[in-house]
């Protein structure tokens, strides 16, 4: 068990390291996201997006990140955000009627 | 109504990558008009990236296959590997993303499947890694684990077993089954995909012959075509047989089918 959780450990830093990589930002910033996916979960991290303290650049990243991976149908946006997208798309394509 | 979904998705989809990759939107618009749209993170080269976008999307895939492998590992805390797809994922995840070494890696599992450890046992140069047979042995007999699936990426981008993945999985098998340890399935990793020996039903019969633990050099260079890639089937002689009949598959329950090679 305390193997799973070293592995664990090890993926959350590289997840973070890859984002670090991916947005070119400083070291505290990757500290950061490796911090809040860790203590949320890489689900619930999306998830609640906005309730951490990025700088708007870093948080515009992440979102767009957030994005990609709700494209590809991962469940990580605000349930209300992606009820929402979806009904506005639905409706844009029938016209817009309501 | 479907459609309409996916168009959804894919309107983000795109969105995300233009923002993350610099690639303009009304390129990725037009390619996913006549094509799926995630082809693009596959095979990054259709949509023409310049160097730096297509190193972006090179860290992406990585995070991508990162997360997945987090939420599986978060669903229950631990992995269970209990088919190829499965092993297959999993591996991509830790090995998917490596082009500048050899990487060979093995999965020690309990009766249940679940895994009680996994090791990085050998890392070589760009083309080649040397494993250690008495390396993995130690490492299984250390967890006491029931059965184990290997692995190994191709930096080269080959999907295809060579014939030292060949002779490996040989000697594994064949050094295990006394043991009542099974190797279940040698996963190559080449990019984002995986090659399951198992799937392929070509991992070989344990063969006394094949027990040996000298060093096997990896390398994706010679690789063995599908349709030679019967290992020691058809040349079993009465040895064989006999060590055939200790070579046993106890794994637990409705997780005993999927592995059935």
């Amino acid at each position: 068990m305390l193997q799973d959780i070293t592995i664990k450990q090890k993926d959350y830093e590289r997840a973070s390291q890859l984002l670090g990589r991916l947005f070119k930002v400083d070291s505290d910033i990757t500290e950061q996201i490796s911090r809040c996916i860790q203590y949320n979960g890489a689900e619930a991290f999306f998830k609640n997006l906005e309730s951490f303290d990025f700088s708007a650049d870093v948080f515009e990243k992440l979102d767009a990140v957030r994005l990609v991976l709700f494209g590809m149908g991962e469940e990580v946006m605000p349930e209300l955000v992606a009820n929402e997208i979806r009904t506005q798309k639905i409706d844009s394509t029938e016209g817009g009627a309501k | 109504m479907k459609k309409k979904y996916d168009e959804a998705y894919a309107s983000n989809f795109i969105k995300g990558l233009t923002r993350l990759i610099g690639i303009s939107e009304n390129k990725l618009k037009k390619y996913a008009a006549e094509n799926n749209l995630f082809n693009v993170l596959e095979h990054p080269n259709i949509i023409e990236p310049n160097k730096q976008q297509l190193e972006k999307i090179h860290v992406l895939n990585e995070f991508i296959s990162t997360y997945k492998l987090l939420k599986l590992q978060e669903k229950e805390n631990k992995i269970v590997l209990n088919a190829s797809t499965v092993a297959g994922e999993y591996f991509v995840s830790l090995l998917g993303g490596i082009k500048d070494k050899e990487k060979f890696m093995a999965a020690f599992l309990d009766s249940g499947n679940n895994i009680i450890e996994t090791r990085t046992l050998s890392e070589g140069s760009i083309g080649e890694a040397v494993v250690y047979p008495r390396m993995v042995l130690k490492a299984a007999l250390d967890c006491d684990c029931k059965s184990i699936i290997l692995a190994h990426n191709h930096p080269g981008g080959s999907l295809n077993p060579s014939i030292q993945d060949r002779d490996i999985t040989e000697k594994l098998v064949s050094i295990f089954a006394p043991l009542q340890i099974s190797v279940v399935d040698h996963i190559i990793i080449a990019n984002i995909n995986y090659y399951s020996m198992a799937e392929k039903g070509n991992i070989p019969l344990p063969s006394p012959k094949s027990i040996s633990y000298d060093a096997v050099p990896l390398s994706d260079g010679k690789t063995v075509r599908e349709e030679t890639m019967g290992f020691n089937a058809g040349t079993l002689d009465k040895d064989d047989l006999e060590m055939d009949s200790m070579y046993f598959f106890e794994q637990d329950g409705e997780e005993e089918e999927e592995w059935e090679i």
